[in-house]
């Protein structure tokens, strides 16, 4: 979907409470009491969209990519927290029974305890649920407790905050927009529900088993898999799965990884895993014949359809393994253009598929540079990080300004080589890369 | 067609269309909350 129509749509649907109250017929209260109901219900929409932003839909993310989708999931969350913690402080109307003669509830606020106690509940759990996630990495919390919190909580708020506003809400005695504010509820809960009761019944429906597991760098292995039963996955090179090995469909227990095999090569998809977390730190002791299920695929960080003359990739540690994939797919396609595959790492050592690396710049013509923080003695390639001026040395030639230029490792890294394209002069839009950590 | 946010990098055109889309929002809840007083001159 175009990006553009997405804004739309989203402005659309988190904008359309105040709109439809505002030509409700009911009158107006005083400023601070409107502001007040605004806030509210601009807060339960927004809260209510987030559903929409987090549940790996495919033809959300299609275009904007599932992490630009996630971090507006991430920015949208903080509005909706500071709407909804302004919103009982702004009123002035006194909370008592109505006036017989103020049918429409102009001068007073709802006295019906339940009605409020549903959302100073909502309004108590909304502030950990998203204060957690801004800081889930500096908790010590595993990544699958912590999901099943994140969308626990995130239910009971929606419900909870669907019987206040029904309840306490003024203008929600609109049939109208009690039907959207149920028909919003509804959407959200479904895309809740088509990750962990649908999602899991499909990919039982494809399972995968681990087929082989080989180290290829320090502590990074390729863990391939095959499919049992079906004829595989049809994806673009540098895409990424949600991959659970050894646990059920349903399991919670499952993390991104980006794909290093090319769809070209079979139907067998490989994935380059580094040890660093829990699930990441047993990979070498996972045995072929383990059953996977994958949720896949996603992510735009892919060169097909692309016309550039040119690709330039640019790796930073582990962050080589959908480049990898990219490299693997143009060789296999025997693209004709010029490739380059920057690579940097601290040690010689963490330089994954080294072999591999050096047949593709002997036989499909790949220039490739690599980069060590500490070189070992002898070392010819480029020493020190893949900083502002590594790229101003190694990308700086004006022919290159028309290259498509992909590029996936470390945030600073990324931030480094992004900035210096755009200071070389290249436009945002042959600028490939997908970020999931920014807070 | 032009991008006005293309010379940027994408966390920076990502926290720029959040902006631009929080101030639509804002402008939204403002005219929400003001047209009691508009209407009332």
């Amino acid at each position: 979907m175009n990006p553009r129509l997405l804004l739309a749509i989203y402005l659309a649907i988190t904008l359309a409470p105040l709109g439809l109250s505002a030509f409700s017929g009911r009158p107006a209260r005083s400023l601070w009491d409107e502001l007040a109901s605004g806030a509210g219900m601009l807060a339960y929409a927004i809260i209510l969209a987030e559903f929409l932003l987090s549940g790996r839909f495919r033809s959300i993310s299609r275009r904007i990519g599932m992490d630009v989708t996630m971090r507006f999931h991430q920015l949208f969350a903080r509005s909706a927290l500071v709407f909804a913690l302004l919103h009982p402080f702004l009123y002035r109307a006194p909370s008592k029974p109505p006036y017989p003669w103020d049918t429409t509830r102009q001068l007073t606020l709802t006295d019906d305890l339940s009605a409020i106690a549903s959302g100073v509940a909502a309004w108590l759990l909304l502030t950990p649920l998203v204060l957690q996630a801004i800081g889930r990495d500096r908790l010590d919390m595993r990544y699958e407790v912590w999901r099943l919190m994140h969308g626990l909580g995130a239910a009971a708020v929606a419900a909870l905050l669907l019987h206040h506003t029904l309840a306490a809400g003024r203008y929600s005695a609109d049939p109208v927009l009690a039907a959207v504010w149920i028909g919003l509820f509804a959407i959200a809960l479904a895309s809740l529900l088509s990750i962990y009761l649908v999602k899991p019944v499909l990919k039982r429906m494809r399972p995968w088993v681990v087929d082989s597991v080989r180290p290829v760098a320090a502590r990074t292995w390729e863990v391939t898999l095959a499919p049992r039963g079906h004829g595989g996955l049809r994806y673009l090179a540098g895409q990424f799965a949600w991959l659970n090995i050894g646990h059920g469909p349903a399991s919670l227990f499952e993390n991104p990884f980006s794909i290093s095999s090319a769809p070209a090569a079979g139907n067998r998809v490989a994935f380059i895993i580094k040890e660093l977390g829990d699930f990441t730190r047993t990979v070498g002791r996972i045995r072929p014949g383990t059953p996977a299920y994958l949720d896949a695929p996603h992510g735009h960080l892919c060169v097909a359809g692309r016309d550039e003359p040119g690709i330039a990739l640019i790796a930073g540690g582990v962050g080589i393994a959908p480049l990898l994939g990219i490299l693997r797919q143009l060789r296999l396609d025997r693209d004709p253009r010029p490739t380059l595959l920057a690579y940097g790492n601290r040690v010689a050592e963490q330089i994954v598929c080294r072999d591999e690396i050096d047949d593709l710049a002997r036989h499909h013509g790949t220039r490739v540079i690599h980069a060590l923080q500490e070189p070992p003695p002898g070392w010819t390639g480029h020493s020190g990080m893949l900083d502002a001026a590594f790229f101003r040395d190694h990308l700086a030639d004006p022919g290159m300004r028309e290259w498509l230029f992909v590029i996936c490792g470390p945030p600073a890294m990324m931030d480094a080589a992004e900035t210096a394209l755009i200071g070389l002069g290249v436009p945002a839009r042959q600028i490939i890369c997908e970020r999931f950590r920014y807070d | 067609m032009i991008d006005p946010f293309s010379r940027y990098p994408a966390p920076v055109r990502h926290r720029l269309v959040y902006l631009a889309v929080t101030a639509i929002m804002l402008l939204g809840l403002l005219a929400f909350a003001l047209r009691g007083v508009i209407a009332g001159g």
